[in-house]
């Protein structure tokens, strides 16, 4: 074994900065003070060194110098043209060329992300209201099935009723919640039901989803402390 | 044999004649086993008469050498069994079926659809190797002088089924692929199948796609009518939204208090639904705390979304005619690392100690890291996202938080234009039409019909 391997605390100088470092974050659970402050310019300097640096060694170098002036690719061209007008920023006068790259970016973005949308959050959300499918996307059976129930009655129990209720509650969810979203209405009478049974699911929902994600929060916790008192105190 | 030779010089020294004899042993020893050596090779290999035994003067002429015999000699005793190849595998017959590559439909014009049907196959038969070939030309002006590089796809398919079909990608278009098929059975191949010529091409249009585009045209359809209708002045409904009833208050505290407002526009690049609707939000925040001359802060993670910010906030101040008050400091870029932002909007949150925060746009796992802070310094805290798993921690930190669809209303909601308005009306159409959808394909699936299901497979 080595002689840090074996030492009461860690001698690598790298454990003691991120152990230091963890530590001064640590702190702001107290108050703001000195040491979070310090850590705080610290994280977002370094963030933005490096984001430079990846930037200068995966974009600039590749794509302008490489791609365009070394080996001639103009279609290169437009975007450096378009990201050279954000420079104008710098000069008052000048700041209005800078709309044209924005609004480029802002259709473009929108034109990229709209079919996607129309894709992943309606078309394939409908589908699966209504038909269970495979990886591929083939159907496979229907959510509300009436053999399902003719299961249940076969073979009542449990599984059997939760398997027969499933599709059902599901198509309930969906429409009700749906209904709490629509805003052309007022919420009253069957609709303003409808919501609350919408309300109900989604708390239903955001409380699974609130302590699933805690408990992945815990873990990273637990990963830190393991950090602080096994690989840097020693003491695990 | 060789100090036979040696010994046998009438002079008893060293000569040329026994180191050419020694020579072309080595040669003959060397030469593969399984070919046919040469004549002169074979012949060498026999004892020279003058130094055989058998080549006595009565005995008769000897014959011509017999190779056949004494391979087997040279094959075996000369050569050590780790030094020899494996004697050839006798070859497969070709596969018989139907080979057809074919340009692939609905892509760029880098892919070809290869099919193979097989109609007859060995009894010992263990599957296919496909074999793609394509002479990618050298592109680039500095690559003029280098020759086009040939670019082969090998695929092996199990030999259990009637039809096989794969689709080549990262071919160049406009030039050729050569495609053929061999039939494997263990470490045995066949001779290639004739070759089928397919040549990928770039299509224009992406068939798989009209649904996506004819439910785009029926959105786009709601919102023409519904913006119409807006600007011919009729009046269009929306319910009350309680966060957003809430921003006029949020705004005044601030005022009132003298302490500035927060404003953070998500994390997510432009490019994100939340985003945009997120900077539709900051435009009449900006004006509300322009017109109540409040100090407002728009940190930023994306660089782009922070010139837009920046934009959004210089114009919604110019509106109100207090492009005074507009500070261009107060919109700035921190970092794109998630949590050194994060870190650093804790920092802005408990020393510039705002009144309101506002968490507006797409977040990750640093939403509860900001909005806890905002709430432990007391401030009037609006969050609003999509994203599912961090709506549950603004709403245990956050006064007010709008659930995903309120997000995108909330631009509508807060201002007038019937462009906005009528986007929400036309959603809120929309949303209706998938309602139908959804019963619809409930009611069909009940009798067994894919058709509604099919329709609505996402392009491949």
């Amino acid at each position: 074994m080595t002689a840090s391997a074996t030492a009461w605390i860690s001698t690598d100088l790298w454990v003691w900065v991120a152990a230091i470092m963890t530590l001064a974050i640590f702190s702001f659970l107290y108050r703001d003070n000195p040491l979070y402050k310090f850590a705080e310019h610290l994280f977002v300097g370094v963030s933005v060194g490096y984001a430079i640096a990846v930037s200068w060694d995966r974009v600039f170098l590749p794509k302008i110098w490489t791609g365009l002036v070394l080996h001639r690719q103009w279609s290169m061209l437009p975007p450096v043209i378009l990201g050279l007008l954000y420079i104008s920023f710098f000069f008052p006068r000048y700041t209005w060329i800078a709309r044209y790259p924005i609004s480029f970016m802002m259709g473009f973005s929108a034109g990229v992300a709209l079919p996607l949308t129309v894709v992943t959050d309606i078309f394939i959300q409908t589908r699966g209201t209504f038909y269970e499918s495979n990886a591929a996307g083939d159907p496979l059976a229907p959510i509300i099935s009436v053999a399902k129930f003719q299961e249940f009655a076969a073979h009542p129990g449990v599984l059997s009723a939760l398997n027969a209720l499933y599709g059902p509650l599901l198509l309930l969810g969906v429409v009700c919640v749906m209904l709490f979203f629509y805003f052309s209405h007022e919420q009253k009478g069957p609709l303003k039901v409808a919501g609350m049974v919408g309300m109900v699911y989604l708390m239903i929902g955001f409380g699974a989803s609130f302590g699933y994600t805690v408990m992945a929060r815990l873990s990273l916790l637990i990963g830190r402390i393991q950090f602080l008192l096994g690989e840097w105190l020693r003491v695990l | 044999m060789t100090r036979t030779l040696f010994s046998q010089q009438p002079s008893g020294g060293f000569t040329a004649q026994p180191l050419l004899w020694s020579v072309i042993l080595v040669l003959a020893l060397a030469t593969p086993l399984y070919a046919e050596a040469p004549a002169a090779t074979d012949s060498s290999a026999a004892p020279p008469a003058s130094a055989g035994s058998a080549a006595s003067p009565a005995s008769p002429p000897p014959a011509a050498p017999d190779t056949s015999a004494r391979q087997p000699a040279l094959r075996y005793s000369s050569v050590t069994p780790e030094a020899a190849a494996p004697p050839p595998m006798p070859l497969l017959p070709p596969p018989t079926g139907i080979l057809s590559a074919e340009d692939a439909p609905n892509d760029a014009g880098k892919a070809i659809l290869v099919t193979w049907r097989p109609q007859s196959a060995p009894d010992d038969l263990t599957g296919y190797r496909l074999r793609a070939e394509q002479l990618k030309p050298a592109a680039g002006k500095a690559n003029e002088e280098k020759p086009a590089t040939p670019y082969v796809f090998e695929h092996s398919w199990p030999a259990n089924q009637e039809e096989y079909r794969i689709v080549i990608e990262k071919l160049v278009p406009g030039v050729a692929v050569n495609v053929s098929v061999q039939a494997v059975a263990g470490d045995r191949y066949s001779e290639p199948s004739p070759v089928q010529i397919a040549v990928p091409k770039g299509n224009w249009f992406h068939t798989g796609k009209i649904p996506v585009g004819l439910a785009l045209a029926v959105f786009i359809g709601f919102l023409l009518i519904f913006v119409q209708k807006s600007r011919s002045g009729a009046k269009l409904f929306v319910r009350k939204i309680a966060g957003l009833e809430a921003v006029e208050d949020a705004v005044g505290r601030a005022t009132e208090m003298g302490r500035s407002i927060l404003y953070v526009p998500g994390l997510s690049s432009i490019s994100d639904v939340a985003t945009i609707a997120s900077l539709s939000i900051l435009a009449p925040v900006a004006r509300k705390a322009a017109t109540y001359a409040t100090k407002l802060i728009v940190p930023n993670r994306d660089p782009i979304v922070f010139t837009v910010a920046r934009e959004v906030v210089k114009t919604s101040f110019n509106q109100v005619g207090r492009p005074d008050l507009y500070d261009d400091n107060s919109v700035f870029f921190i970092t794109d690392s998630q949590f050194g932002f994060a870190a650093a909007v804790d920092g802005i949150i408990v020393r510039e100690r705002p009144a309101t925060n506002f968490f507006l746009g797409m977040f990750w796992a640093e939403s509860l890291v900001m909005a806890e802070t905002g709430a432990a310094t007391g401030a009037i805290q609006i969050a609003g996202t999509d994203a599912v798993n961090q709506i549950p921690f603004f709403i245990v930190s956050c006064d007010y938080t709008l659930m995903g669809e309120e997000l995108y209303a909330a631009s509508a909601y807060l201002g007038t234009e019937p462009i906005l308005l009528g986007t929400l009306k036309a959603q809120d159409a929309v949303k209706l039409l998938i309602l139908g959808v959804i019963i619809l394909g409930v009611v069909t699936s009940l009798v067994g019909s894919t058709a509604l299901f099919d329709i609505l497979r996402p392009p491949q």
